[in-house]
């Protein structure tokens, strides 16, 4: 048992560490770790005086919306990139658990990108002298691995949908900006249409934003953070049944190319 | 008698449905014994590729089993990754931007090679390949033949008792390839089995036990390759050119005239031989012994020659020879 443990880790160390490695030579990662969550942050916050509560709330959302880019982006092609690569069949027909594979994959893509927001915003946030409150740290830290987490697991998600449909490429776009409008970060769910207040609670970053600023007003409310772990492991099921089906559709209908 | 390395009975394989349905793989049938080299021949489309898949568990069979050392392709996924290595040539199959080493490393694991082993298992394939030197360099600054004995190392890094080759040779220059097929020839003295899909005769000719020649997705001929090389009907082919008159006797014994020119006094004539040894050495003698001959040139058969005359025959209507016992053949 402990040795299948110990296995299964080093093969999604081994994943993790092969994405990140080709991560470093992708533009796009500079784009939306670095270039997306600066831009951001002088836009909403650039020019105002923040008090250490609003400060806490607006960089929390800030780092969010990057960090849903960078999951659709980055996490959300791994699949996509290995089909271009012509790596594909070999990565989910090896000798582990597709699932596992992605898994490493997509962690090593989310840790990578997140790494990159923190270190940018964290930048911005002292040129611009920014106060916090922060009451909670541990708190935030515990908010900071589900955001992770959740984006592994939703990065998976997407990595599998865009591996069924031919136009991934055109759907990370189009996934982009109706979540930045809909996701509940930068604009507040409530000043939403009634109709469409449901979106954004499909979404876990909302849930974390929504503990994280709960936190920062000094309460610590578990059930936004439940709700955004839940949200994670669903993603996550989803990802695996739909990494099998894909997969054994490919076996048969062979859309599986080697090269 | 042991399992056989590849044990193929009554495949088919049909892509699409209604008006689109290709029909690649008809009713395949053959055996691959351990130790033994299959080279499978056949056109582009030929339904070489798509047999290579099936083993390789990329691709089901529509009808028909298919195992490796008894194992189904279908059922038991995992017991047949582990046994078998698959190289399929080409340009992609890497991550451009890491290394040579970095990239087997990945893959070297996914293939299931542990990871207590796996750094001297890597290093060794990467030296065996001669790639030891370029190892640290990104994928994306390799040749195409660097790529490709990559893919060979990524095909024998796990120790597979199956290795499938898919048209290993493609895009390599005489010297590459002339590399590669030596050290096939060293595997084979290790004791495994290959799969060589080759459009490339010669890689056929040189490797071979036997030969399985594809078309239209049927298996026409399965036969040792020493067979396939006599089915052409004739050993080598001899070219004669002389002066004034043609010999007379030079087409009594068994020598067949293919063909006979004459320019200006001067003529050529091709025979087919059905063997090139003593004796019909001495039966040319006799046969030239009053011409007045300016040179002799003798071809032996090539597979190329006997792979187009197959073709030929088939394309004709003449039957398939698929061999019932193929399998048992060892060299």
């Amino acid at each position: 048992m402990t040795e299948r443990l110990l296995t299964g880790g080093w093969v999604a160390w081994m994943a993790l560490r092969a994405e990140q490695q080709g991560m470093r030579t992708r533009p796009m990662v500079v784009v939306v770790a670095v270039i997306q969550p600066v831009a951001l942050l002088f836009v909403v916050a650039g020019t105002r005086d923040l008090t250490p509560g609003e400060a806490t709330v607006t960089v929390s959302a800030v780092v969010l919306t990057a960090m849903w880019s960078a999951t659709v982006w980055t996490a959300g092609g791994v699949l996509r990139r290995e089909r271009g690569y012509g790596t594909l069949a070999r990565s989910v027909t090896s000798l582990y658990s597709p699932s596992l594979v992605l898994f490493g994959r997509s962690l090593g893509a989310t840790v990578y990108s997140a790494v990159g927001i923190l270190a940018s915003s964290a930048a911005v946030v002292a040129l611009l002298g920014f106060r916090f409150a922060v009451p909670h740290p541990g708190w935030l830290l515990v908010a900071l691995l589900v955001v992770v987490a959740s984006g592994t697991a939703l990065g998976m998600l997407l990595a599998c949908l865009f591996l069924v449909t031919r136009h991934g490429l055109a759907w990370s776009g189009a996934l982009i900006y109706p979540v930045f409008i809909l996701g509940g970060l930068l604009i507040p769910p409530d000043a939403l249409p009634a109709w469409l207040r449901w979106v954004p609670a499909l979404l876990s970053l909302r849930w974390v934003h929504e503990f994280v600023v709960a936190v920062s007003g000094g309460s610590v409310r578990l059930a936004p953070l439940g709700v955004a772990v839940a949200l994670t492991l669903g993603y996550l099921l989803l990802a695996v049944v739909c990494l099998r089906v894909a997969v054994d559709a490919g076996r048969r209908k062979g859309t599986l190319e080697l090269i | 008698m042991g399992v056989p390395a590849v044990e193929v009975t009554g495949v088919g394989r049909v892509f699409g449905r209604g008006r689109h349905e290709v029909v690649a793989l008809r009713d395949v049938t053959f055996e691959v014994a351990e130790g033994q080299i299959l080279g499978v021949l056949g056109s582009n489309g030929a339904g070489k590729t798509t047999l290579t898949k099936i083993l390789a568990t990329l691709l089901e069979p529509t009808t028909g089993t298919a195992r490796v050392f008894g194992h189904d392709v279908r059922r038991e996924l995992r017991a047949v990754r582990r046994l078998t290595g698959v190289v399929f040539g080409g340009d992609r199959g890497f991550y451009g931007a890491l290394s040579g080493r970095d990239n087997l490393r990945y893959f070297a694991m996914l293939a299931g090679v542990g990871r207590r082993t796996i750094r001297a298992k890597v290093d060794d394939a990467l030296a065996g390949v001669g790639l030891a030197e370029a190892a640290r360099r990104p994928v994306e600054t390799y040749s195409k033949g660097m790529r490709q004995r990559l893919h060979i190392a990524l095909g024998l890094v796990a120790e597979p008792r199956l290795l499938l080759l898919d048209e290993p040779t493609v895009g390599l220059d005489p010297v590459e390839a002339e590399r590669l097929r030596t050290t096939i020839a060293a595997l084979r003295r290790t004791g495994v089995s290959i799969l060589l899909t080759s459009h490339y005769l010669l890689d056929i000719e040189r490797l071979a036990d036997r030969v399985l020649v594809v078309a239209q997705g049927r298996v026409m001929v399965d036969t040792p390759a020493a067979e396939f090389a006599r089915s052409a009907g004739f050993a080598a082919t001899v070219t004669l050119q002389g002066r004034g008159p043609l010999p007379a006797r030079l087409d009594s014994y068994r020598m067949a005239v293919e063909s006979v020119e004459d320019q200006g006094g001067v003529w050529t004539a091709r025979l087919r031989v059905p063997d090139w040894g003593g004796e019909m050495f001495q039966q040319l003698s006799a046969a030239l012994a009053d011409a007045d001959v300016l040179g002799v040139d003798v071809a032996p058969v090539r597979l190329e020659d006997v792979y187009a005359l197959v073709m030929q025959r088939l394309a004709q209507g003449e039957p398939a020879r698929t061999a019932g016992a193929a399998g048992t053949d060892r060299r």
